[in-house]
This record gives structure tokens, sequence and C-alpha cells, in this order.
């Protein structure tokens, strides 16, 4: 007679394989299942929309177009709205926003100005892509000094500037946050002095263990900073976003941009910030060095 | 509950398919060795763990995980082979040509469990068990289930679950043993 725990490894271990196609069959199946449960749809989450709400929340916050729908879901939150509303009197904005995957992915960088009139500009690797209303004008490939098809995350991100109704704030909220936003200035900043300056909102999601934080100052009310995080693959989101002069209009036209794009002269940095000019007077593109 | 099975929930529960695979190559072995013994017919037991990972997956972005992932699944295979073999035997009872019982040993190209000579004998002696002992040595054996654990699944007492444990692996040991090295 074997000893018990022979018998169980035995029968426990007995080597067993399997057919690849019907592995790979089986696994399609799972996968089809899962893509037809209805709540992922209603849900909406994923890495892809993630990243495109993630940039559509730092429009919208920055822009302020949305003070109606996020006040309604802040709970009452007067603090919270009065930073909203008072974005309706910015008619301009830049925000670098940093985006990475997962902990070890490098950002990738997205520069977004926006003026009056719906005029948007962004710079996401080589490309400079011009946009109004919602609508992509023209992209170029400033290495490649040619006009090209916008990069679709870019081009994206100019779709949601015209979509309020699609990526509205409550949409945002409902989807990250779970509808509310708390202010965690005292516990955020436990040194007195610092908590005068700053008020910090933060949101947690509702359905996962993902957060936002948003950076506001206390007495103007403008948000200056964002934070997005995912802490279990550690995709997060961060923006800076700066409130100065508007640009000149020459700044988000494409087609002074296209006069300029084959001179010989001017460097990937010059173009990629053609026509912008710092509002304290400092030089930015190598132009400004020579004039 | 492993951390791994509770990381893995979270990530379907947030959209993330990958994870499907991981479910499906950590678990499918067990749940095929648990099936094909319950019912002593591997296509049978083949299309009940097929469904059974699919089902799973159709409810992966609301599932919540209560105990072991693993336990959960063989439950669900426990439970679809049960019903198995009461529709088997159902159909025996009315049917001379079912009367066989639940074999299907037909050689088929769609034959999904490549097993080994082990896993053969292993597979009939389990499957030749009395179903209550049957039920207990594979949801312990494949399902890593606790005897209180089979107990409530089976509705009746911890010690009569160990009894039926220890009856079904004297059984085997019989059976197998001159397949077990020492």
């Amino acid at each position: 007679m074997k000893p018990r725990d022979d018998i169980e490894r035995f029968a426990k271990h007995a080597p067993i394989h399997t057919h690849e196609m019907m592995d790979k069959r089986v696994l399609g199946r799972m996968h089809q299942a899962y893509e037809d449960s209805t709540h992922w749809h209603a849900a909406g989450w994923g890495r892809a929309w993630m990243a495109r709400v993630a940039v559509a929340a730092v429009i919208l916050i920055a822009a302020g177009t949305l003070v109606d729908h996020f006040t309604h879901f802040s709970g009452g939150n007067v603090a919270w709205a009065d930073v909203t509303q008072r974005f309706e009197s910015v008619p301009f904005f830049y925000a670098s926003i940093y985006m990475k995957e997962d902990a070890l992915a490098e950002p990738r960088q997205f520069e977004l100005w926006m003026g009056r009139g719906g005029y948007a500009r962004l710079r996401v690797g080589p490309q400079v892509i011009f946009g109004r209303d919602g609508q992509v004008i023209r992209a170029f490939d400033i290495r490649r000094r040619c006009e090209v098809a916008p990069d679709p995350t870019a081009a994206d991100i100019v779709g949601i500037l015209a979509i309020p109704g699609e990526f509205s704030l409550e949409t945002i909220i409902q989807s990250i946050s779970g509808g509310k936003l708390v202010d965690v200035t005292p516990a955020m900043n436990t040194h007195a002095a610092i908590g005068e300056d700053l008020v910090v909102f933060d949101a947690q999601s509702a359905i996962s263990p993902g957060w936002v934080r948003v950076y506001a100052l206390r007495e103007s009310r403008l948000p200056v900073g964002l934070r997005i995080w995912d802490p279990a693959e550690g995709f997060g989101v961060d923006a800076l976003i700066n409130y100065a002069k508007e640009q000149p209009q020459v700044f988000f036209d494409p087609q002074a941009f296209a006069e300029r794009l084959h001179e010989a002269d001017n460097t990937d940095a010059g173009l990629a910030y053609l026509f912008l000019k710092d509002p304290g007077g400092l030089d930015v593109t190598p132009t400004d060095l020579l004039e | 509950m492993h951390a791994e099975d509770r990381m893995l929930v979270w990530r379907l529960n947030r959209g993330d398919a990958r994870a499907l695979s991981r479910v499906y190559e950590k678990y499918r072995d067990d749940l095929l060795r648990l099936a094909a013994s319950m019912l002593g017919d591997r296509g049978t037991a083949e299309d009940i763990v097929q469904d059974v990972f699919v089902r799973f997956a159709g409810l992966a972005r609301t599932f919540r995980l209560t105990g072991s992932l693993k336990g959960y699944l063989a439950t669900c295979v426990a439970n679809a082979a049960r019903n198995s073999l009461k529709a088997a035997q159902r159909r025996a009872a009315t049917s001379l040509n079912e009367a066989t019982g639940v074999q299907s040993e037909m050689p088929s190209p769609e034959r999904w469990i490549i097993g080994s000579e082990q896993f053969e004998r292993v597979s009939r002696t389990v499957s030749s068990l009395p179903a209550e002992q049957r039920e207990v040595v594979t949801l312990h054996l494949y399902g890593d289930m606790r005897f209180r654990e089979i107990a409530d699944w089976q509705k009746t007492s911890i010690k009569t679950v160990q009894s039926r444990y220890r009856y079904g692996l004297e059984k085997l040991r019989s059976v197998l043993n001159g397949e077990v090295e020492e």
C-alpha cells in the first residue's frame, strides 16, 4: 500500500495537455463573451477610453464650459462650482498634459493651446495640429515638413472640444469619480500657510480604485493642476494648466503655419512653437533668440 | 483568497481582457481533470468546461469574488457535471440506445484534451467511484476546495465528506497501486 500523499499527488498531477487550436477557440469565445457583456459598454471603462476621458477632463476643467453639469453632479459642492464658474471668464489657456500607460511607460506629452472663437492648436510628437469648433483643420509633420493626417489621439482631443453632449463633465465625473468631489485641502496641506494658498479637490471612483485630484488657487479659484491616477497599473495623467494673455490670431492660423513650413532656416523648435509669444516676454523659439 | 485571483478579477471588472487568458491558463487543466473524472466522458467534460469559461467571461465585468476563484469555477463545473449525469440517467431510462451511459469516447478532430496514460487511468478510476465519493475527491483534488466547502455544496456534514474522501482515496489507491512510485 502506498502512502496517502503519493496517491493524491499521483492523481492530482496526472499530466494533461490540450490542443492549441481548441485553446484558441475557447479563448476566442471567452473574449467575445466578455466584449458582449453589456455592463462594460455601459460603464465605458478601458485604458483607451480612460486616456480619452483624462484629456477631456483636463480640457473641460480648464475650459470650464460645463459648469451647470458639474454643479448638478457635485451634490451642491459650492466651492467646486466656484472653481469651474471662474473659468467662464478665461479667454485663453495652455495645458501641458503628460500621459503614461503604466508604471514603467515613458509619458507622452500633449501641448494644447485654446483661444477665443473655438480655436485650438496641439503639438504631439512631431505633429502640429490646428482645429476649430471640434474639427481638425490641418495637421503638419515638422520633421517631414509636410501636411499629414492628424495623430488619432490628437484628433480625438480636438473632437472632444466640440462634443460636450458626449463628453460632458457629467460623463467624466460619473465615470471617474462616481459623482463626488471632496475638498481635501486640510488633509493634503498640513502646513496651514500652504493651505491658505491652494485648495485641493479629490474624487475617488465608485467603480475602481482610480482617482482624480484637482489643484486650484484659493483666491482666484483657477485650477492649475490635475492628476488622474490608476493605482492598479500606474496609468496616470498629469496636467499643468496655465493662463495668460491670449496668443495672436496668427498662432491659430494653419495657412500662416503652412507658408513657413518649408523655410530652410526654421528649425524643429521654431516650427513647433511658431508664432507663440511668451506673455512674460521670454524667448520661446530660436527666432526669438535672434531678434 | 489568492492575491493574484483578486487582482485578476479586479482587472476583469475594469475591462482588462488580458486577464481572461491568465484565468484560462491557470485553471484550464484542473477543470478539465475535474470534469473528465466526474463524468468519465471526455466530450461532455470538454463542453462543460468550455461553457463554464465562456459564462464566466460573460459575467467577469460584474463578477464579485467572495471566496476562491478556483473553487467558484470548480463548483460551476461540478454543478454542470451533476446536471449532465442526471440528464444522461434520464435518457438512459427511456432509451435503450442511451443505456450505455455517458461514455462517448469517439475520436474527434476537435478534441481538446490530450491526456497522458496516467491521466487516462486516474480519470477512469475516479469516474468509477460512487457519485458522492467522486464529487468529494474531484472537488478536493482538482478544485482545491476544503471539506467544509464541499460539505456545504453537498448539503451534508463535514464528517461525511471526510469519510467519502477517505473511502474514495482508498479505492483509488487499491486500483492505482501499481502506478504510484515510491
